[in-house]
């Protein structure tokens, strides 16, 4: 370990988009990072938190664009040191204090560089309307995890609102969500904080208890996202060469003007992957870790996160600037442009996907009349099978009444969208879901652990001298057998 | 990238100059707010010589002299960095002729912990018998064929100027074969005085800085590397197309690709080169 002593410094930077705060790491504890893994199946990467491997992931191709695959393998709590810094700056957070006082321990542990703090909107899912825990361990391709998202312009900065979870689900308690629901707030706000990954995803160090309540409550969660400003920004000049300017990452840039000689030294001068010192004990570890998958998480979870967005509906809403009534009756004729400008895209079945997907996620009431609106379109064919899929998604009587005359007209056209179309009638409101305040009210309370009692050494030696050994042991062992059976039952 | 192990290198040199070799190359320069940032895929060549680094862009040349470097350690560092980040990028780059090999040979795979470790310096002389040997095995057809032409050469000229008759042709037999013999020798002395002349400037330089080499030899590759920046995490993989050659001190790794690996038998115990050979002869063929 470094024998300097780490420096994190605070600063408000303003920019276009308006004003960040910023943390310079300098001889940062590099206690939670991401390093390059030998694997026998060819390099990857893990964000380690010290000797714990939390999550592993893999680029499916060399392009900026391809997506990677993602694999969860342990707690960033699993050191207790670790876990006392980031339970003390979510303590302080929840008192109300502002960022740059509560996080500067949590940065400590992080590597050198600069990092961008900012409160946002996130949804405890993979970007697949699954609750975060319930793939916990199991390798997924997660959409739009690149550095670039296709419907965003690389030139554009986007938010990136899903959540890895960084606790196993052995870690669940339903207990504690009861308790997060009511204390794991600031202000109104159910919180936590997250450390971003890549493209739409972060991890989430801390608060997935309170994220759990946030979408069995259908309340907005927010986190303190620390994201890594590291890439290099570059514009095209004059002379059409590309020409750095700044630094930036998936939902910042910060020109060079704007920052210290020094921030601009310690960014440029750190390391994008470097080796951790309990690399061998990582991947030793990595070697043996088998993916905790023993505590199932209760499927209603699954239910009600089905109401968070998708990565489909996020990336659209970030890439699409506007799409107004003329655009989208332009987007219903058949036409990819609108006054001689691209609507969306020249490509007219990506237009229509990411019109629905951007539709979805503002509106679903507009969705559903311009889904529909295409649907009765038969020149539209072609985008039948996505649209009628995301239509299916929603419980509601103008598409029931859609689908059950798709079934009696028996057009040809929608041959592909029948079998959809049967099955959503079939299980057209079948199903009482439990009301959200019930579920919450149906959990038990929190009660919390008796500390054991712990028998101090120097106790101990006075009893063994006094010859009490043999009954300390018996006392010693009937606990174990007692414990044993608790967990057991 | 290679040499993740190392943290990004820091120069100020003697006029106010800031460069910085890390996953980027930078310049500052004083009184300026803004750096020249250059991914390693934008520049247009790299040298690295003994003691300066100079680092061509298509707007730039920035050669960052020995007093730029704090200590060897840096220097070093800055190199590995520098070679790796341009041969990932498939950027030109050329060095002089070093002991130690390239680092733009090392790629990002762990040395596992069976591998045959060992750490210290080149013995000079076990390294110049290593080369009269390696220069005789690289050379020895070459002297062969020097010879044979040399002599038929010497019997052509003799027959020419005396004429074979059954009085002479004994004579003129052992004169051809002398002079034949004479022509391999010329040819030996100047390949020699070749060598060492290209050898010597090596030999030189590491005998200056006496760089403690930690060397590590397993099935994957293998890696000899100065220890100060030595990383457990990249390694030269076995080449099929490379040979080596064993002597009485050094195992000698040659190929097309690389300058000669030297790795000296006398860091290793008696077991660990029975299973150097072992590896190199199952991964190399034999000269």
């Amino acid at each position: 370990m470094s024998d300097r002593l780490p420096e994190v410094t605070a600063d408000h930077v303003t920019v276009d988009d308006g004003d960040i705060l910023l943390f310079t790491v300098k001889n940062g504890l590099s206690k939670i990072g991401v390093c390059q893994m030998d694997f026998a199946t060819g390099n990857a990467y893990c964000l380690y938190s010290h000797d714990e491997p939390v999550l592993t992931f893999s680029e499916d191709g060399a392009s900026d664009y391809s997506d990677k695959t993602f694999t969860e393998r342990g707690s960033v709590a699993a050191s207790s040191t670790i876990a006392k810094v980031i339970d003390e700056a979510f303590d302080s957070l929840r008192g109300g204090s502002a960022p740059e006082y509560a996080l500067p321990q949590v940065l400590r542990l992080l590597g050198d560089g600069l990092y961008a703090v900012s409160y946002l909107k996130a949804y405890p899912t993979t970007g697949e309307n699954m609750f975060f825990w319930s793939g916990y361990g199991v390798p997924k391709q997660l959409k739009y995890s690149s550095r670039y998202v296709k419907l965003i312009a690389e030139d554009k900065n986007y938010s990136a609102p899903f959540l890895i979870a960084s606790h196993r689900p052995t870690q669940y308690d339903p207990s504690l969500v009861k308790k997060a629901s009511q204390t794991s707030k600031r202000g109104n706000d159910l919180f936590g904080i997250s450390l971003h990954i890549s493209g739409l995803y972060s991890l989430l160090l801390k608060g997935h208890h309170a994220a759990a309540a946030a979408v069995i409550e259908d309340e907005p969660f927010y986190t303190f996202q620390i994201q890594r400003i590291s890439d290099i920004w570059k514009i095209k000049d004059e002379d059409g060469r590309q020409t750095a300017v700044g630094f930036s990452s998936a939902s910042f840039k910060i020109p060079f003007s704007a920052l210290g000689r020094d921030q601009i030294r310690t960014v440029l001068a750190a390391r994008k992957y470097p080796v951790p010192e309990t690399y061998r004990v990582l991947k030793s570890k990595l070697c043996v870790v088998k993916n905790s998958n023993a505590k199932s998480i209760p499927n209603q979870l699954n239910t009600f996160a089905e109401t968070c967005p998708d990565a489909d509906m996020v990336a659209s809403a970030q890439g699409i600037g506007e799409l107004t009534k003329p655009m989208l009756d332009a987007l219903l004729a058949g036409s990819t442009t609108l006054d001689d400008k691209v609507i969306i895209s020249d490509n007219y079945y990506s237009s229509i996907t990411a019109a629905c997907n951007y539709l979805r996620y503002h509106s679903t009431d507009d969705f559903i009349n311009f889904a529909l609106s295409v649907m009765r379109n038969p020149e539209l064919s072609a985008t039948y099978s996505y649209v009628a899929g995301c239509l299916v998604k929603y419980t509601d009587k103008r598409i029931k009444t859609f689908l059950e005359e798709v079934l009696a007209s028996n057009d040809a056209g929608y041959d592909k969208i029948m079998a959809v179309a049967k099955r959503y009638i079939d299980n057209y409101d079948p199903h009482q879901t439990v009301p959200p305040q019930d579920y919450l009210k149906s959990l038990p309370d929190y009660v919390p652990k008796e500390k054991e009692k712990i028998i101090s050494l120097d106790s101990t030696k006075e009893m063994i001298a006094a010859g009490e050994g043999a009954e300390l042991i018996a006392k010693h062992m009937s606990k174990m057998m007692h414990d044993d059976n608790g967990e057991k039952q | 990238m290679s040499f993740n192990n190392l943290s990004g290198q820091l120069m100020t040199d003697s006029n106010g100059v800031t460069y910085i070799i890390s996953d980027t190359f930078s310049v500052l320069y004083p009184g300026e707010q803004e750096p020249s940032v250059y991914e390693w895929r934008d520049l247009t060549s790299l040298r690295v010589g003994d003691g300066t680094i100079t680092i061509s862009t298509s707007d730039n040349t920035y050669s960052i002299k020995a007093d730029a470097f704090e200590s060897r350690e840096q220097f070093l560092s800055a190199k590995a960095i520098a070679v790796s980040g341009a041969a990932e990028a498939k950027v030109p780059y050329s060095s002089d002729v070093e002991l130690l090999p390239d680092k733009g040979l090392y790629i990002s795979r762990d040395i596992p912990d069976n591998a045959v470790f060992a750490t210290g310096e080149y013995s000079i002389k076990d390294i110049k018998s290593s080369l009269l040997l390696l220069l005789i095995g690289k050379a020895g057809r070459i002297l062969w064929c020097v010879g044979i032409l040399g002599g038929l050469l010497a019997l052509l000229i003799l027959h020419l100027t005396i004429g074979f008759n059954e009085t002479n042709w004994w004579y003129l037999l052992i004169g051809g074969f002398f002079c034949g013999v004479g022509a391999v020798a010329l040819v030996y002395i100047v390949m020699m005085i070749i060598a060492k002349l290209k050898y010597a400037a090596v030999l030189s330089s590491y005998a200056k800085h006496n760089d403690t080499v930690t060397f590590a030899v397993c099935s994957e590759g293998f890696s000899v590397c100065e220890s100060d920046i030595y990383s457990p995490n990249d390694i030269i993989r076995w080449n099929i197309k490379d040979t080596y050659i064993e002597t009485g001190s050094m195992y000698i790794i040659t190929g097309k690709s690389h300058s000669v690996i030297w790795i000296p038998k006398s860091l290793f115990t008696r077991e660990d080169q029975n299973r150097i050979s072992d590896l190199l002869a199952l991964n190399l063929s034999e000269k």
